[in-house]
Order: structure tokens, then sequence, then C-alpha cells
């Protein structure tokens, strides 16, 4: 896939990160192999923009200063502030067109309605898969078919058609989605199960 | 109720309140998520009372994930008992949460009927709480 974000980035001195932030850039850092780590910053608005428009998932031309080549990059992390969810920092991976990098690719689903309408409960239990790949064969998403699962099939990694030069790198019985039976009124009305949680040691939690 | 099988001690300190949820700030499992706010101690009769809403509320159909677990107890001395002669006697169980923390989790249902269900919710709670999606940056890269 061929670059089609460009980004101006700024070399920052490190310290004081959230003078920068008051500043309306976001401290970002660039590194990758055979590349020596930089400390950068970023215009918040021109990175949210790129970010509204899908960058996460695609090689970025980041220019730095007033060097005119750019390099290619991609975004490894993304660090938000818990609450008001805005972007605090921002990791770049450089890459070469030689050498194989790991990214998360998100998937998407195709054909969930024709699961719903079938009146089943489609469970999605992994958003993202990790592949190895050229960065110039980074796909922006897979494509999961679902509308042909049954209530109680399940789809799973070994399923999800590779494309040519990618690598799955999660194991083949992970499943990706599920298609669960809708929820009796008996069922509905017992306690849910928590999503974690946990006991201690010896001793009687009553009482 | 929602309450821990066996714990090490019975008795806690109260502890500290202060920070964000620096875990447990994304969305996980579900596609929607209700977030807190505030800083609060959620007790287990809050958290069952907002699950059974959420889960009148969407009747059939639809996934919901508790992602909070009420592990601290608050103990309470008897009424009218004379200060001293020790800590009283556990009373109940509740979550600490903090600012950020996503508390339930929905999935297989449209937004407009989570965020009625998760609206439900809010109402059993002590604290602001916000409704999120997992693609608006309910999620980390």
């Amino acid at each position: 896939m061929a670059a089609s974000f460009a980004l101006q980035s700024e070399v920052r001195v490190p310290g004081h990160p959230n003078r920068d932030r008051r500043a309306g850039y976001i401290p970002a850092v660039m590194y990758g192999h055979r590349v020596a780590p930089a400390a950068l910053r970023i215009e918040a608005r021109q990175l949210t923009a790129a970010l509204a428009r899908g960058a996460a998932h695609h090689l970025v031309e980041l220019s730095v200063g007033d060097d005119t080549t750019p390099r290619t990059v991609v975004i490894k992390e993304i660090q938000r502030h818990p609450v008001t969810r805005e972007i605090v920092h921002i990791d770049f991976q450089a890459v070469s067109a030689a050498e194989r990098i790991h990214a998360d690719v998100p998937l998407r689903l195709i054909g969930e309605e024709a699961v719903t309408k079938a009146g089943g409960i489609l469970q999605v239990l992994l958003h993202a898969i990790r592949i190895s790949c050229l960065p110039q064969d980074l796909p922006d998403h897979v494509d999961v078919a679902v509308a042909d699962l049954a209530i109680g099939h399940a789809r799973t990694v070994g399923d999800l058609p590779a494309p040519a030069g990618i690598q799955i790198l999660n194991e083949p019985e992970e499943v990706v989605c599920s298609v669960l039976a809708p929820r009796t009124a008996e069922a509905a009305a017992g306690p849910a199960a928590p999503a974690g949680g946990g006991d201690g040691g010896p001793g009687d939690a009553k009482g | 109720m929602l309450m821990p099988k066996r714990v090490k001690h019975r008795r806690q300190h109260r502890g500290r309140r202060t920070g964000l949820a620096y875990d447990g700030n994304e969305i996980s499992f579900g596609e929607f998520g209700l977030q807190a706010l505030e800083p609060a101690w959620i007790t287990d009769r809050q958290i069952e009372s907002a699950r059974v809403n959420m889960t009148r509320s969407v009747r059939r159909g639809g996934k919901l994930w508790i992602t909070i677990f009420p592990d601290k107890s608050v103990t309470k001395k008897p009424a009218e008992t004379r200060m001293g002669s020790g800590k009283g006697l556990p009373d109940h169980w509740v979550a600490v949460v903090k600012p950020g923390r996503v508390m339930f989790e929905m999935a297989g249902v449209t937004e407009e009927a989570a965020r009625a269900a998760m609206r439900l919710a809010a109402h059993k709670l002590p604290i602001k709480t916000r409704f999120i999606r997992r693609d608006d940056g309910g999620e980390a890269q």
C-alpha cells in the first residue's frame, strides 16, 4: 500500500511535555531498526485530522524539521488521557521497505445483518489481528465474512484469508467471533458473570 | 450480589481515591461502555441494580459485561455502640472506581438500545458517567 498521509513534525527538547501540549503540540517519539530515537512534537490539529482519515493503519510520510526527505513510519502507539480521551503522546516506528514489520490490523465484519436477522447475537472476541508483512503490503483492515455463521458456530483466525505476503501471527485456533443464541427471559433475570474479579487466599469473605 | 468467594483479610483500610483510572479506561469486550467521570466507591447493590436495569431495558439479545468487581469490604459498627472495642463487622462490598474507569460494556444491541440501557444504569450510580463507543477513542490502537 502506498503512503497516503504526510505529517510535519519538529525536533523537541525532552522535558516539560505539558508546555508543548499547552502550545497545541503533541509530544512524539520516532524509533526503528538502525534509526536513532528522536524526541519530536507534532501539531495536534494536523495529527487529529490525519487520524480521523485513518492514518493509524496506513504508512505515514513524516518530515522532521527542515529535513526535506520525509521518513516512512507507522503509528505504533497512541496514548490517550483516561478521561478526556485527548492524545497525550504518540509513537512512530520508522520502517524500511526491505524489512518486515509487525502490526495490529483491525478486522472488518461483513454480513453482520444476516446474523442478526437469523436471530443470533454476534459476539466479537477479537477486534484486531497481529500480522507480519513488508511495510508496502500493510493492509488497513482484514475482512471477515460472518453472514453464513449459524447459531453456535464461530469463526477462528485460521479461517481468515491471509493476503499474499502477509503472515498472521495469532494462533489459528483463536476465536474471532461467535454467534450466540438470544437469551431467554429466565437467563436474563439471573446474575451476569463479571468480566474480571477474583478471590484472595484462605478466609471466609462472608460475615 | 457480587462479592469475593474468599479473602485473606476481612477488614481493610479505607485507602485513598486520588488519581485517574490508568487501567481499565478502554472498552475491552463490547462495543459500547459506561465510563466513570468521578471517583467513588460503587457498592455491590448499586452494581446489581444497574445490571438489572440494563438487562430489563434490552429485554433479550445483547451481551453485558461488568468490568468492575466489589472486592473491598466496608465495615460498620452496630447502632448505639460506644466507640472503641475494635473495628466493626464487614457490612458490604464496594468497587473502588476512579475517573476514566469503564464499568459496564455491551454488545449485540443497537447504539440507541445501549444508550437507553446505560442511561438507566447511570441513574443507579452515585457518580457522573459517560456513554462511550469503541470506535471513538474508547480503545487503544
